[in-house]
Protein backbone atom coordinates (compact mmCIF):
# COMPACT_ATOMS: atom_id res chain seq x y z
CA UNK A 1 0.00 0.00 0.00
CA UNK A 2 0.76 3.64 -0.64
CA UNK A 3 0.83 6.39 1.38
CA UNK A 4 1.48 9.83 1.63
CA UNK A 5 0.98 10.87 5.07
CA UNK A 6 0.57 15.12 5.59
CA UNK A 7 3.11 15.85 2.66
CA UNK A 8 4.65 19.44 1.79
CA UNK A 9 6.73 20.52 -0.02
CA UNK A 10 7.78 23.94 -1.69
CA UNK A 11 10.21 25.19 -4.04
CA UNK A 12 12.03 28.26 -3.44
CA UNK A 13 8.85 30.97 -2.36
CA UNK A 14 6.23 28.27 -4.36
CA UNK A 15 4.85 26.02 -2.32
CA UNK A 16 4.18 22.71 -4.33
CA UNK A 17 1.91 20.57 -1.99
CA UNK A 18 0.63 21.34 1.01
CA UNK A 19 -0.19 18.71 3.61
CA UNK A 20 -1.45 16.34 0.98
CA UNK A 21 -2.38 12.76 2.56
CA UNK A 22 -3.89 10.10 0.39
CA UNK A 23 -3.68 6.20 0.08
CA UNK A 24 -3.44 4.00 -2.88
CA UNK A 25 -4.40 0.77 -1.79
CA UNK A 26 -3.41 -2.83 -3.89
CA UNK A 27 -5.57 -4.14 -6.82
CA UNK A 28 -6.87 -0.25 -6.55
CA UNK A 29 -7.06 2.45 -8.92
CA UNK A 30 -6.48 6.32 -7.69
CA UNK A 31 -7.15 8.54 -10.62
CA UNK A 32 -5.43 12.22 -9.71
CA UNK A 33 -6.84 14.90 -11.42
CA UNK A 34 -6.27 18.74 -11.29
CA UNK A 35 -4.84 21.29 -13.54
CA UNK A 36 -1.34 21.92 -14.51
CA UNK A 37 0.66 23.10 -11.46
CA UNK A 38 -1.85 21.30 -9.28
CA UNK A 39 1.03 19.24 -7.88
CA UNK A 40 0.16 15.84 -9.21
CA UNK A 41 3.59 15.53 -10.56
CA UNK A 42 5.71 16.55 -7.78
CA UNK A 43 3.62 13.76 -5.46
CA UNK A 44 3.76 10.87 -7.98
CA UNK A 45 7.84 11.83 -7.85
CA UNK A 46 7.60 11.23 -4.04
CA UNK A 47 6.91 7.81 -4.44
CA UNK A 48 9.73 6.66 -6.43
CA UNK A 49 11.69 8.87 -3.75
CA UNK A 50 12.75 11.37 -6.89
CA UNK A 51 11.74 14.10 -4.34
CA UNK A 52 11.25 14.41 -0.80
CA UNK A 53 8.82 16.01 1.14
CA UNK A 54 9.70 18.78 3.47
CA UNK A 55 7.35 17.27 6.25
CA UNK A 56 5.63 14.43 5.94
CA UNK A 57 5.98 10.65 4.92
CA UNK A 58 5.69 8.50 1.90
CA UNK A 59 5.83 5.17 2.54
CA UNK A 60 5.17 1.95 0.86
CA UNK A 61 4.23 -1.00 3.08
CA UNK A 62 4.63 0.83 6.29
CA UNK A 63 8.53 1.56 5.02
CA UNK A 64 9.46 5.60 3.91
CA UNK A 65 10.31 4.88 0.70
CA UNK A 66 13.78 6.73 1.06
CA UNK A 67 14.47 3.61 2.91
CA UNK A 68 14.56 1.53 -0.42
CA UNK A 69 17.58 0.46 -1.56
CA UNK A 70 16.39 -0.93 -4.90
CA UNK A 71 12.81 -0.40 -6.30
CA UNK A 72 12.13 -2.83 -9.17
CA UNK A 73 9.33 -4.73 -8.75
CA UNK A 74 8.10 -2.55 -6.20
CA UNK A 75 7.23 0.44 -7.41
CA UNK A 76 7.90 1.85 -10.81
CA UNK A 77 6.71 5.02 -12.71
CA UNK A 78 6.17 6.43 -15.84
CA UNK A 79 6.68 10.31 -16.20
CA UNK A 80 7.40 12.74 -19.25
CA UNK A 81 8.23 10.58 -21.81
CA UNK A 82 9.76 13.38 -23.78
CA UNK A 83 12.99 13.54 -21.05
CA UNK A 84 13.75 9.65 -21.92
CA UNK A 85 17.14 9.55 -22.86
CA UNK A 86 17.50 10.36 -26.62
CA UNK A 87 20.99 8.48 -26.79
CA UNK A 88 19.68 5.41 -25.73
CA UNK A 89 17.52 2.32 -27.92
CA UNK A 90 14.55 1.54 -26.37
CA UNK A 91 16.10 -1.95 -26.53
CA UNK A 92 19.28 -0.64 -24.54
CA UNK A 93 16.49 1.39 -22.31
CA UNK A 94 14.58 -1.97 -21.39
CA UNK A 95 17.54 -3.86 -20.43
CA UNK A 96 19.04 -1.34 -18.35
CA UNK A 97 16.42 -1.40 -16.39
CA UNK A 98 15.86 -4.87 -16.83
CA UNK A 99 19.55 -5.56 -15.23
CA UNK A 100 18.98 -2.93 -12.32
CA UNK A 101 15.29 -4.47 -11.53
CA UNK A 102 16.50 -7.71 -11.82
CA UNK A 103 14.31 -8.70 -14.08
CA UNK A 104 15.60 -11.25 -17.02
CA UNK A 105 16.69 -10.03 -19.89
CA UNK A 106 14.10 -12.87 -21.84
CA UNK A 107 11.33 -10.44 -20.75
CA UNK A 108 12.80 -7.26 -22.78
CA UNK A 109 11.64 -8.97 -25.98
CA UNK A 110 8.09 -9.60 -24.78
CA UNK A 111 7.59 -6.19 -23.26
CA UNK A 112 8.34 -4.49 -26.41
CA UNK A 113 5.96 -6.16 -28.40
CA UNK A 114 3.36 -5.56 -25.42
CA UNK A 115 4.13 -2.12 -26.10
CA UNK A 116 4.69 -2.49 -30.16
CA UNK A 117 8.26 -1.33 -30.38
CA UNK A 118 9.75 -4.61 -31.47
CA UNK A 119 10.54 -3.10 -35.46
CA UNK A 120 12.17 -0.21 -33.86
CA UNK A 121 14.21 -1.91 -30.63
CA UNK A 122 17.33 -0.56 -32.43
CA UNK A 123 16.26 2.87 -33.07
CA UNK A 124 17.33 6.30 -31.02
CA UNK A 125 14.81 7.63 -28.67
CA UNK A 126 15.57 10.67 -29.89
CA UNK A 127 14.21 9.26 -33.81
CA UNK A 128 11.15 8.14 -31.88
CA UNK A 129 7.39 10.24 -32.47
CA UNK A 130 6.09 11.41 -28.55
CA UNK A 131 3.50 8.59 -29.15
CA UNK A 132 6.42 5.55 -29.19
CA UNK A 133 8.19 7.43 -26.35
CA UNK A 134 5.15 7.10 -24.33
CA UNK A 135 4.95 3.39 -25.13
CA UNK A 136 8.50 3.10 -23.98
CA UNK A 137 7.68 4.65 -21.11
CA UNK A 138 5.16 2.41 -20.26
CA UNK A 139 7.32 -0.33 -21.19
CA UNK A 140 9.87 0.88 -18.59
CA UNK A 141 6.95 0.20 -16.24
CA UNK A 142 5.66 -2.46 -16.21
CA UNK A 143 8.81 -4.40 -17.66
CA UNK A 144 9.29 -5.72 -13.94
CA UNK A 145 5.69 -6.42 -12.93
CA UNK A 146 5.87 -3.32 -9.91
CA UNK A 147 3.36 -3.77 -6.92
CA UNK A 148 2.41 -0.22 -7.29
CA UNK A 149 2.32 1.63 -10.69
CA UNK A 150 2.73 5.47 -11.18
CA UNK A 151 1.72 6.93 -14.07
CA UNK A 152 1.91 10.39 -14.65
CA UNK A 153 -0.30 10.94 -17.91
CA UNK A 154 0.52 8.08 -19.41
CA UNK A 155 -2.06 8.23 -22.68
CA UNK A 156 -0.62 11.57 -23.57
CA UNK A 157 0.26 11.49 -27.33
CA UNK A 158 -1.16 7.69 -27.58
CA UNK A 159 -3.41 6.98 -30.29
CA UNK A 160 -6.78 5.87 -29.25
CA UNK A 161 -5.83 2.40 -30.34
CA UNK A 162 -2.67 2.45 -27.70
CA UNK A 163 -5.08 4.11 -25.17
CA UNK A 164 -7.28 1.52 -25.31
CA UNK A 165 -4.56 -1.17 -24.62
CA UNK A 166 -3.47 0.81 -21.62
CA UNK A 167 -6.62 0.84 -20.04
CA UNK A 168 -6.34 -3.23 -20.28
CA UNK A 169 -3.46 -3.34 -18.82
CA UNK A 170 -3.85 -1.02 -15.95
CA UNK A 171 -7.39 -2.85 -15.40
CA UNK A 172 -5.68 -6.12 -15.32
CA UNK A 173 -2.45 -5.51 -13.19
CA UNK A 174 -5.04 -3.28 -10.52
CA UNK A 175 -6.99 -6.76 -11.00
CA UNK A 176 -3.77 -8.82 -10.22
CA UNK A 177 -3.60 -6.80 -6.73
CA UNK A 178 -1.13 -3.77 -8.13
CA UNK A 179 -1.78 -0.42 -6.51
CA UNK A 180 -1.83 2.34 -9.39
CA UNK A 181 -1.75 6.01 -9.05
CA UNK A 182 -2.96 7.71 -12.28
CA UNK A 183 -3.04 11.00 -13.22
CA UNK A 184 -4.63 12.62 -15.99
CA UNK A 185 -6.02 15.66 -17.68
CA UNK A 186 -8.59 12.76 -19.69
CA UNK A 187 -11.09 13.18 -17.29
CA UNK A 188 -13.09 10.79 -19.03
CA UNK A 189 -10.21 8.26 -18.73
CA UNK A 190 -9.88 8.78 -15.17
CA UNK A 191 -13.61 8.44 -14.64
CA UNK A 192 -13.62 4.95 -16.33
CA UNK A 193 -10.20 3.62 -14.74
CA UNK A 194 -10.39 4.94 -11.12
CA UNK A 195 -11.92 3.20 -8.06
CA UNK A 196 -10.83 6.18 -6.35
CA UNK A 197 -10.81 9.84 -7.30
CA UNK A 198 -8.81 12.77 -6.35
CA UNK A 199 -8.49 16.17 -7.21
CA UNK A 200 -6.07 18.08 -6.43
CA UNK A 201 -5.74 22.46 -6.76
CA UNK A 202 -2.93 24.23 -6.04
CA UNK A 203 -1.10 21.61 -4.13
CA UNK A 204 -4.07 20.75 -1.98
CA UNK A 205 -6.24 17.85 -1.88
CA UNK A 206 -10.00 19.38 -2.64
CA UNK A 207 -11.66 16.04 -2.66
CA UNK A 208 -10.87 12.57 -2.14
CA UNK A 209 -13.80 10.12 -2.35
CA UNK A 210 -14.70 6.85 -4.35
CA UNK A 211 -16.00 6.59 -7.44
CA UNK A 212 -19.24 5.60 -7.03
CA UNK A 213 -19.56 8.23 -4.07
CA UNK A 214 -18.38 10.95 -6.27
CA UNK A 215 -20.47 9.96 -9.09
CA UNK A 216 -23.85 8.01 -8.12
CA UNK A 217 -26.61 10.24 -7.58
CA UNK A 218 -30.24 9.39 -6.58
CA UNK A 219 -31.91 11.09 -10.27
CA UNK A 220 -33.48 8.10 -12.91
CA UNK A 221 -34.23 9.00 -16.04
CA UNK A 222 -37.63 7.02 -16.98
CA UNK A 223 -39.32 6.18 -20.25
CA UNK A 224 -42.68 4.22 -20.19
CA UNK A 225 -45.49 4.00 -22.54
CA UNK A 226 -47.66 6.15 -20.05
CA UNK A 227 -45.47 8.89 -18.64
CA UNK A 228 -48.24 10.95 -17.00
CA UNK A 229 -49.62 8.14 -14.62
CA UNK A 230 -45.99 7.09 -14.09
CA UNK A 231 -45.58 11.13 -12.89
CA UNK A 232 -48.90 11.00 -10.17
CA UNK A 233 -47.66 8.06 -9.19
CA UNK A 234 -44.54 9.09 -8.23
CA UNK A 235 -45.34 12.79 -7.28
CA UNK A 236 -47.64 10.88 -4.64
CA UNK A 237 -44.69 8.25 -3.48
CA UNK A 238 -42.87 12.49 -3.12
CA UNK A 239 -40.76 12.41 -5.43
CA UNK A 240 -39.78 15.35 -7.64
CA UNK A 241 -40.32 14.85 -11.41
CA UNK A 242 -39.49 16.72 -14.68
CA UNK A 243 -40.60 16.03 -17.90
CA UNK A 244 -38.15 15.99 -20.66
CA UNK A 245 -38.49 15.84 -24.29
CA UNK A 246 -39.58 12.32 -25.39
CA UNK A 247 -41.71 11.29 -22.74
CA UNK A 248 -38.38 10.95 -20.63
CA UNK A 249 -39.13 11.49 -16.87
CA UNK A 250 -36.39 12.91 -14.50
CA UNK A 251 -36.89 11.42 -11.09
CA UNK A 252 -35.21 13.20 -8.28
CA UNK A 253 -34.75 11.27 -4.69
CA UNK A 254 -35.10 7.88 -5.90
CA UNK A 255 -33.09 5.08 -7.08
CA UNK A 256 -34.02 3.34 -10.46
CA UNK A 257 -34.84 0.10 -8.69
CA UNK A 258 -37.56 2.20 -6.77
CA UNK A 259 -38.92 3.81 -10.27
CA UNK A 260 -38.92 0.06 -11.83
CA UNK A 261 -41.14 -1.46 -8.99
CA UNK A 262 -43.37 1.78 -8.92
CA UNK A 263 -44.04 1.78 -12.51
CA UNK A 264 -44.45 -2.37 -12.13
CA UNK A 265 -47.16 -2.09 -9.62
CA UNK A 266 -48.94 0.91 -12.17
CA UNK A 267 -49.02 -1.91 -14.57
CA UNK A 268 -47.34 0.85 -17.13
CA UNK A 269 -44.73 -1.19 -20.02
CA UNK A 270 -41.03 0.50 -19.08
CA UNK A 271 -39.26 1.33 -22.19
CA UNK A 272 -35.65 2.23 -20.81
CA UNK A 273 -34.66 3.00 -17.16
CA UNK A 274 -31.38 4.55 -16.46
CA UNK A 275 -29.07 6.09 -13.59
CA UNK A 276 -28.38 9.28 -14.00
CA UNK A 277 -24.42 9.88 -12.76
CA UNK A 278 -22.71 12.89 -12.52
CA UNK A 279 -19.94 13.54 -14.55
CA UNK A 280 -16.46 14.43 -13.21
CA UNK A 281 -16.14 16.90 -15.75
CA UNK A 282 -18.81 18.98 -14.20
CA UNK A 283 -18.08 17.83 -10.88
CA UNK A 284 -13.91 19.03 -11.46
CA UNK A 285 -15.36 21.99 -13.21
CA UNK A 286 -17.39 23.23 -10.07
CA UNK A 287 -14.22 21.86 -7.56
CA UNK A 288 -11.69 23.43 -9.07
CA UNK A 289 -13.76 26.85 -10.03
CA UNK A 290 -11.84 30.11 -9.10
CA UNK A 291 -12.97 30.77 -5.38
CA UNK A 292 -14.63 27.68 -4.79
CA UNK A 293 -14.33 26.51 -1.51
CA UNK A 294 -13.77 22.74 -0.24
CA UNK B 1 2.76 -5.84 1.80
CA UNK B 2 4.18 -9.23 3.05
CA UNK B 3 7.24 -9.79 4.99
CA UNK B 4 8.65 -13.12 3.75
CA UNK B 5 8.79 -14.13 -0.37
CA UNK B 6 5.58 -15.45 -1.14
CA UNK B 7 3.90 -16.04 -5.05
CA UNK B 8 2.14 -13.57 -6.73
CA UNK B 9 0.44 -14.94 -9.79
CA UNK B 10 3.43 -17.67 -10.53
CA UNK B 11 6.21 -15.19 -9.39
CA UNK B 12 7.93 -14.61 -6.67
CA UNK B 13 6.83 -11.68 -4.42
CA UNK B 14 9.70 -10.35 -2.50
CA UNK B 15 9.41 -9.33 1.36
CA UNK B 16 9.28 -5.86 2.12
CA UNK B 17 12.89 -6.63 3.89
CA UNK B 18 14.28 -7.30 0.47
CA UNK B 19 13.73 -3.83 -0.91
CA UNK B 20 15.67 -2.43 2.10
CA UNK B 21 19.02 -3.65 1.06
CA UNK B 22 21.06 -1.81 -1.74
CA UNK B 23 21.56 -2.89 -4.80
CA UNK B 24 24.50 -5.04 -5.45
CA UNK B 25 27.53 -2.72 -6.52
CA UNK B 26 28.42 -5.35 -9.33
CA UNK B 27 25.06 -4.91 -10.52
CA UNK B 28 25.31 -1.06 -10.54
CA UNK B 29 28.54 -1.19 -12.70
CA UNK B 30 27.49 -3.92 -14.87
CA UNK B 31 24.31 -1.33 -15.84
CA UNK B 32 26.20 1.30 -16.27
CA UNK B 33 29.12 -0.05 -18.42
CA UNK B 34 25.89 -0.80 -20.59
CA UNK B 35 25.02 2.83 -20.55
CA UNK B 36 28.22 4.14 -21.42
CA UNK B 37 27.99 1.99 -24.33
CA UNK B 38 25.06 3.57 -25.50
CA UNK B 39 26.09 7.51 -24.55
CA UNK B 40 28.06 8.26 -27.63
CA UNK B 41 29.76 11.86 -26.27
CA UNK B 42 31.88 9.26 -24.10
CA UNK B 43 32.33 6.45 -26.69
CA UNK B 44 33.71 9.61 -29.10
CA UNK B 45 35.56 10.95 -26.48
CA UNK B 46 37.47 8.21 -26.44
CA UNK B 47 38.23 7.41 -29.49
CA UNK B 48 39.50 10.47 -30.33
CA UNK B 49 41.54 9.94 -27.42
CA UNK B 50 43.00 7.12 -28.62
CA UNK B 51 43.56 8.89 -32.31
CA UNK B 52 45.31 11.33 -31.16
CA UNK B 53 47.16 9.17 -29.05
CA UNK B 54 48.46 7.15 -32.60
CA UNK B 55 49.17 10.58 -34.10
CA UNK B 56 51.75 10.82 -31.06
CA UNK B 57 53.09 7.56 -31.58
CA UNK B 58 53.70 7.96 -35.02
CA UNK B 59 55.53 11.22 -34.33
CA UNK B 60 57.40 9.38 -31.78
CA UNK B 61 58.43 6.42 -33.82
CA UNK B 62 59.58 8.50 -36.73
CA UNK B 63 61.63 10.18 -34.23
CA UNK B 64 63.72 7.56 -32.98
CA UNK B 65 66.55 7.49 -34.90
CA UNK B 66 69.95 5.36 -34.84
CA UNK B 67 70.51 3.08 -31.71
CA UNK B 68 67.20 2.92 -29.75
CA UNK B 69 67.91 2.76 -26.20
CA UNK B 70 65.27 2.19 -23.13
CA UNK B 71 65.83 5.95 -22.52
CA UNK B 72 65.19 7.06 -25.92
CA UNK B 73 61.74 4.98 -25.74
CA UNK B 74 60.74 6.57 -22.04
CA UNK B 75 61.92 10.03 -23.70
CA UNK B 76 59.92 9.82 -26.92
CA UNK B 77 56.93 8.04 -25.96
CA UNK B 78 56.39 9.90 -22.54
CA UNK B 79 57.03 13.23 -24.13
CA UNK B 80 54.22 14.08 -27.10
CA UNK B 81 52.30 11.10 -27.58
CA UNK B 82 50.98 11.01 -23.58
CA UNK B 83 50.30 14.31 -24.21
CA UNK B 84 48.45 13.91 -27.17
CA UNK B 85 46.69 10.71 -25.64
CA UNK B 86 45.43 12.48 -22.17
CA UNK B 87 44.98 15.81 -23.61
CA UNK B 88 40.91 15.15 -24.11
CA UNK B 89 40.28 13.73 -21.07
CA UNK B 90 39.10 16.61 -19.00
CA UNK B 91 36.32 17.05 -21.27
CA UNK B 92 35.08 13.22 -21.99
CA UNK B 93 35.05 12.99 -18.17
CA UNK B 94 32.90 16.77 -18.18
CA UNK B 95 30.44 14.95 -20.90
CA UNK B 96 30.22 11.81 -18.88
CA UNK B 97 29.47 13.45 -15.98
CA UNK B 98 27.19 15.76 -17.25
CA UNK B 99 25.18 13.04 -19.60
CA UNK B 100 22.99 11.32 -16.09
CA UNK B 101 21.37 15.33 -15.90
CA UNK B 102 21.83 16.69 -19.64
CA UNK B 103 20.30 13.57 -21.65
CA UNK B 104 18.13 12.70 -19.01
CA UNK B 105 19.14 8.69 -17.77
CA UNK B 106 19.60 9.71 -14.28
CA UNK B 107 15.93 9.44 -13.28
CA UNK B 108 15.80 6.37 -15.43
CA UNK B 109 18.20 4.78 -13.07
CA UNK B 110 17.21 5.93 -9.88
CA UNK B 111 13.58 5.14 -10.22
CA UNK B 112 15.06 1.57 -9.80
CA UNK B 113 18.17 1.85 -7.84
CA UNK B 114 17.04 4.94 -5.32
CA UNK B 115 20.43 5.45 -3.77
CA UNK B 116 22.12 8.54 -4.88
CA UNK B 117 25.63 8.18 -3.47
CA UNK B 118 25.72 4.68 -4.78
CA UNK B 119 24.39 5.33 -8.07
CA UNK B 120 27.14 8.14 -8.23
CA UNK B 121 29.65 6.33 -7.13
CA UNK B 122 28.89 3.53 -9.99
CA UNK B 123 28.52 6.01 -11.94
CA UNK B 124 32.14 7.54 -11.83
CA UNK B 125 34.18 4.15 -10.74
CA UNK B 126 32.19 2.83 -14.14
CA UNK B 127 33.40 5.58 -16.46
CA UNK B 128 37.04 5.46 -14.71
CA UNK B 129 37.02 1.84 -15.68
CA UNK B 130 36.13 2.13 -18.98
CA UNK B 131 38.98 5.08 -19.62
CA UNK B 132 41.35 2.49 -17.65
CA UNK B 133 40.90 0.18 -20.69
CA UNK B 134 41.25 2.41 -23.21
CA UNK B 135 44.69 4.09 -21.28
CA UNK B 136 45.64 0.28 -20.84
CA UNK B 137 45.35 -0.68 -24.54
CA UNK B 138 46.94 2.98 -25.59
CA UNK B 139 50.01 1.43 -23.73
CA UNK B 140 49.45 -1.86 -24.98
CA UNK B 141 49.75 -0.12 -28.92
CA UNK B 142 53.08 1.89 -27.48
CA UNK B 143 54.81 -1.32 -26.88
CA UNK B 144 53.47 -3.03 -29.82
CA UNK B 145 54.81 0.06 -31.58
CA UNK B 146 57.91 -0.16 -30.18
CA UNK B 147 58.45 -3.75 -30.46
CA UNK B 148 57.76 -3.10 -34.56
CA UNK B 149 59.84 -0.24 -34.07
CA UNK B 150 62.89 -2.11 -32.69
CA UNK B 151 62.58 -5.24 -34.74
CA UNK B 152 62.55 -3.13 -38.30
CA UNK B 153 65.90 -1.97 -36.69
CA UNK B 154 67.14 -5.22 -36.05
CA UNK B 155 67.39 -4.91 -32.17
CA UNK B 156 66.05 -7.17 -29.29
CA UNK B 157 62.89 -5.85 -27.08
CA UNK B 158 65.04 -4.74 -24.14
CA UNK B 159 64.30 -1.05 -24.52
CA UNK B 160 60.71 -1.93 -24.42
CA UNK B 161 61.03 -1.52 -20.77
CA UNK B 162 61.53 1.69 -21.12
CA UNK B 163 57.85 2.36 -21.70
CA UNK B 164 57.10 0.96 -18.12
CA UNK B 165 57.30 4.80 -16.66
CA UNK B 166 55.01 6.37 -19.47
CA UNK B 167 52.61 3.84 -19.16
CA UNK B 168 52.20 4.23 -15.61
CA UNK B 169 51.68 7.89 -16.08
CA UNK B 170 49.88 7.66 -18.77
CA UNK B 171 47.41 5.32 -16.50
CA UNK B 172 47.74 7.83 -13.63
CA UNK B 173 47.44 10.92 -15.45
CA UNK B 174 44.00 10.32 -17.60
CA UNK B 175 42.42 8.56 -14.33
CA UNK B 176 43.22 11.74 -12.48
CA UNK B 177 41.81 13.94 -15.29
CA UNK B 178 38.72 11.83 -16.51
CA UNK B 179 38.05 11.43 -12.52
CA UNK B 180 38.25 15.47 -12.05
CA UNK B 181 36.18 16.19 -15.69
CA UNK B 182 33.44 13.37 -14.39
CA UNK B 183 33.50 15.39 -11.13
CA UNK B 184 33.48 18.73 -13.06
CA UNK B 185 30.57 17.71 -15.20
CA UNK B 186 28.57 16.20 -12.40
CA UNK B 187 28.47 19.48 -9.96
CA UNK B 188 28.03 21.73 -12.88
CA UNK B 189 25.84 19.24 -14.89
CA UNK B 190 26.86 21.27 -18.08
CA UNK B 191 29.85 20.17 -19.99
CA UNK B 192 30.10 23.71 -21.01
CA UNK B 193 30.96 24.40 -17.82
CA UNK B 194 33.31 21.49 -16.75
CA UNK B 195 35.50 22.12 -20.23
CA UNK B 196 35.35 25.97 -18.84
CA UNK B 197 36.53 24.90 -15.71
CA UNK B 198 38.86 22.64 -16.59
CA UNK B 199 40.50 24.23 -19.40
CA UNK B 200 40.47 27.75 -18.49
CA UNK B 201 39.72 28.47 -14.78
CA UNK B 202 42.46 25.65 -13.65
CA UNK B 203 45.38 27.14 -15.51
CA UNK B 204 44.64 30.49 -14.28
CA UNK B 205 44.11 29.54 -10.64
CA UNK B 206 48.05 28.95 -10.41
CA UNK B 207 48.46 33.03 -10.27
CA UNK B 208 45.90 33.54 -7.57
CA UNK B 209 47.76 35.41 -4.73
CA UNK B 210 46.35 36.37 -1.62
CA UNK B 211 48.94 38.76 0.03
CA UNK B 212 52.20 37.28 -0.06
CA UNK B 213 50.93 33.52 -0.06
CA UNK B 214 51.13 31.50 -2.50
CA UNK B 215 47.85 29.90 -2.95
CA UNK B 216 47.95 29.08 -6.52
CA UNK B 217 50.75 26.00 -5.99
CA UNK B 218 48.27 24.35 -3.55
CA UNK B 219 45.89 24.81 -6.32
CA UNK B 220 47.50 24.07 -9.43
CA UNK B 221 46.14 21.01 -11.36
CA UNK B 222 48.09 21.21 -14.59
CA UNK B 223 50.98 21.38 -12.42
CA UNK B 224 50.16 18.61 -10.22
CA UNK B 225 49.05 16.11 -13.52
CA UNK B 226 52.65 17.64 -15.38
CA UNK B 227 54.62 16.50 -11.76
CA UNK B 228 52.68 13.01 -11.98
CA UNK B 229 53.37 11.97 -15.54
CA UNK B 230 56.69 13.40 -15.14
CA UNK B 231 57.71 10.58 -12.70
CA UNK B 232 59.16 11.71 -9.32
CA UNK B 233 57.47 14.56 -7.55
CA UNK B 234 58.45 14.68 -3.66
CA UNK B 235 58.62 16.91 -0.76
CA UNK B 236 56.97 20.44 -1.44
CA UNK B 237 56.21 19.52 -4.68
CA UNK B 238 54.77 16.27 -3.63
CA UNK B 239 52.39 17.64 -1.02
CA UNK B 240 51.33 20.93 -3.64
CA UNK B 241 50.72 18.24 -5.75
CA UNK B 242 49.09 16.28 -3.85
CA UNK B 243 46.74 18.87 -2.18
CA UNK B 244 45.95 20.27 -5.68
CA UNK B 245 45.07 16.97 -6.86
CA UNK B 246 42.98 16.05 -3.35
CA UNK B 247 41.05 19.83 -3.46
CA UNK B 248 40.21 19.36 -7.50
CA UNK B 249 38.77 16.08 -6.87
CA UNK B 250 36.89 16.50 -3.16
CA UNK B 251 35.77 20.06 -4.09
CA UNK B 252 33.79 19.83 -7.41
CA UNK B 253 32.58 15.84 -5.44
CA UNK B 254 31.11 17.37 -2.79
CA UNK B 255 29.35 20.01 -4.83
CA UNK B 256 27.84 17.01 -6.80
CA UNK B 257 27.05 15.27 -3.93
CA UNK B 258 24.99 18.34 -2.34
CA UNK B 259 23.24 19.41 -5.33
CA UNK B 260 22.42 15.67 -6.14
CA UNK B 261 21.09 15.36 -2.51
CA UNK B 262 18.41 18.57 -3.35
CA UNK B 263 17.41 17.55 -7.05
CA UNK B 264 18.17 15.05 -9.70
CA UNK B 265 16.49 17.27 -12.47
Amino acid sequence: MLVFDHVSKSFGATQALRDVSLTVQPGKVVGLVGHNGAGKSTLMRMAVALLRPDTGDVTIGGEPVEQFGRLGGLIAASFDASTLPAQWSAGTALRVTAELAGVPEARVAPTLEMVGLTAAARKKVGQFSMGMRQRLAIGLALLAEPRVLILDEPTNALDPAITHQLWDWITQHAARGTAVLISSHNLAEVEQLADRIVVMQKGEVVRDAAKDELLDTDTALVRVDQPDVLRDRLQRHGHQVESLPDGVLRVTGARTDEVGEIAHRAGLVVWELVEQRNRLADIYQSLTAEGSTR
Amino acid sequence: MTTTDTTRTGQTVRSIAYYRTPLPFGTLLRAHLRIWRAQRGVLIGGLVAMGAGVIGLIAATASLTGRVTAADVATHFGGFPVLAFSLIWLAVGGIAGASPFKSGWAPVVLTVAPRRGRWLTACLTSFLLLTLAVAVAFDLLAALVTAVVLATKGQGLGPVSGLVKPALAIVLLVLIQAGVGFLLGAASRSVTAAIIIGYVVAPIIPAAKIGSVDLGRWLDLEGALTAVSSGHPSGGALAAAMTAILLWIGGPAVIAWSRLRKSIA
